[in-house]
């Protein structure tokens, strides 16, 4: 058992607006960590493990994520990544890893895009609970250590860009031959239906998370922050109306929680 | 036979886009980029009166803001290097179905919309085009989703 806890930077980048929640779920993990701005760049190095947060990093000018992918700390963060630490890159986080080609990252440029969402009925930012079903074996990627394959886990999304996208005929064949597809949107009960509601922005293979080829890397379009207490799940959900009554149970982790405590895992045996 | 009109939407206040755009450029080392302005395009496909048409889809609160907004209904001549910016697989359908139903553009048979990039390029004219065709690669376009023409 390592003597210290891993140390988490949460990379915030101007615009972000996920950066307290993600904190608190890391920290509820049993990890430390601490908000990092873009611009502190010399201390970077110094955290065992990354998550870029969601929100509108540099207000996504241009495009969602893509000048938070050319910021300097990018590379340090790849270098880092190159090494084995873990990057979580959520929502805005994840936009940003895709444009910089961390993910999938087999050919070090963006090699696909979170297109603007295609959804019959709301057009732009869309925001909503959604079910995620675990694709691969837990040991695949490092957010996964403690998630079962086909395990389904309440999460909300909240964009509007985040349908998976390539031009690259060959590429979505490469990703499923190397499961790097770590999470899919599906039903409550798992099935995977390709249209909406339960793909819920037009996804290719109903893609909601995806890792590096190494699986210490991972774009989730979900938050994962804003499911990880019974507290923050909607009324709807079977764990929320159980715990009706009892204050303290509010507190307990919820499923989502499960991609912090796989970071911590990972770190506590691979990195420290 | 339907008649095509094009739009261009502009920004009278400063363009935080375009300025955050050129700086990301200038620090990817395109050091002869010298200005970069960023405009809305839209391209509808009309019947009937293309004078009336023009009239009113500049009044439309939508598309132009009187206080913020300046429109053409050409793309300017000048010195600059333009990229056109589109996304595939946007037919439009929600601004046209607006357009239509709410503000009563029943003539509208289609629109589309791109963003127009005009960039200064401190060279000649085949090395300014090589020079946006870069720009477009590594910044202003993701070809999994958009597609680009220079001109």
């Amino acid at each position: 058992m390592p003597s210290k806890k891993p140390n988490i930077a949460v990379v915030y980048f101007p615009g972000n607006n996920c950066e307290e929640e993600s904190l608190k779920a890391v920290l509820a993990s049993g990890m430390d960590g601490k908000i990092v701005r873009w611009n502190q760049r010399k201390e970077i190095s110094k955290y065992d493990g990354f998550v870029i947060p969601g929100g509108w990093g540099y207000e996504d000018r241009i495009r969602a994520g893509v000048i938070m992918a050319k910021d300097p700390v990018f590379d340090i963060i790849k270098k880092e990544a190159e090494n084995g630490k873990p990057v979580l890159g959520i929502c805005n986080g994840a936009q940003a890893l895709v444009e910089c080609g961390m993910i999938p990252g087999l050919k070090n440029k963006a090699e696909m895009a979170l297109a603007p969402n295609k959804n019959p009925f709301v057009s732009g930012y869309y925001c909503t609970w959604v079910y995620v079903k675990a694709e691969q074996d837990k040991d695949r990627c490092v957010f996964t250590k403690f998630i079962e394959k086909d395990v389904v886990i309440p999460i909300p999304i909240a964009h509007g860009e985040g349908r998976y996208i390539t031009r690259d005929k060959e590429l979505l064949g490469r990703l499923i031959k190397n499961k790097q597809i770590i999470f899919r949107y599906s039903t409550k009960d798992g099935r995977i239906e390709e249209n909406f509601p339960t793909n819920p922005n037009g996804a290719m293979y109903n893609i909601a998370a995806i890792c590096n080829k190494k699986g210490n890397v991972m774009a989730i379009m979900p938050h994962p922050e804003r499911a990880s207490f019974i507290r923050q799940l909607p009324d709807t959900i079977d764990l929320k109306n159980k715990s009706v009554g009892y204050i303290l149970e509010f507190e307990k982790p919820a499923p989502a929680r499960l991609i912090f405590d796989s970071m911590k895992k990972y770190v506590d045996e691979e990195i420290l | 036979m339907p008649k095509t009109i094009e739009m261009i939407v502009s920004l009278k206040v400063p363009d935080t886009t375009a300025i955050t755009a050129l700086q990301t450029l200038q620090k990817l080392g395109f050091e002869k980029i010298k200005e970069v302005i960023r405009a809305d395009y839209y391209k509808f496909s009309i019947d009937g009166d293309e004078e009336k048409f023009k009239n009113k889809i500049s009044k439309v609160d939508i598309l132009v803001n009187a206080n913020k907004h300046s429109f053409d209904f050409s793309i300017k001549k000048d010195d600059t290097t333009k990229i056109l910016v589109k996304n595939i697989n946007e037919d439009g359908s929600v601004l046209l179905s607006t357009l239509k139903n709410r503000l009563g553009f029943d003539n509208t048979k289609k629109v589309e919309k791109a963003v127009l990039w005009s960039l200064s390029i401190e060279s000649d004219e085949t090395e300014a085009r090589k020079i946006a065709e870069k720009a477009a690669k590594e910044l202003l376009v993701n070809e999994h989703y958009q597609e680009y023409v220079i001109f």
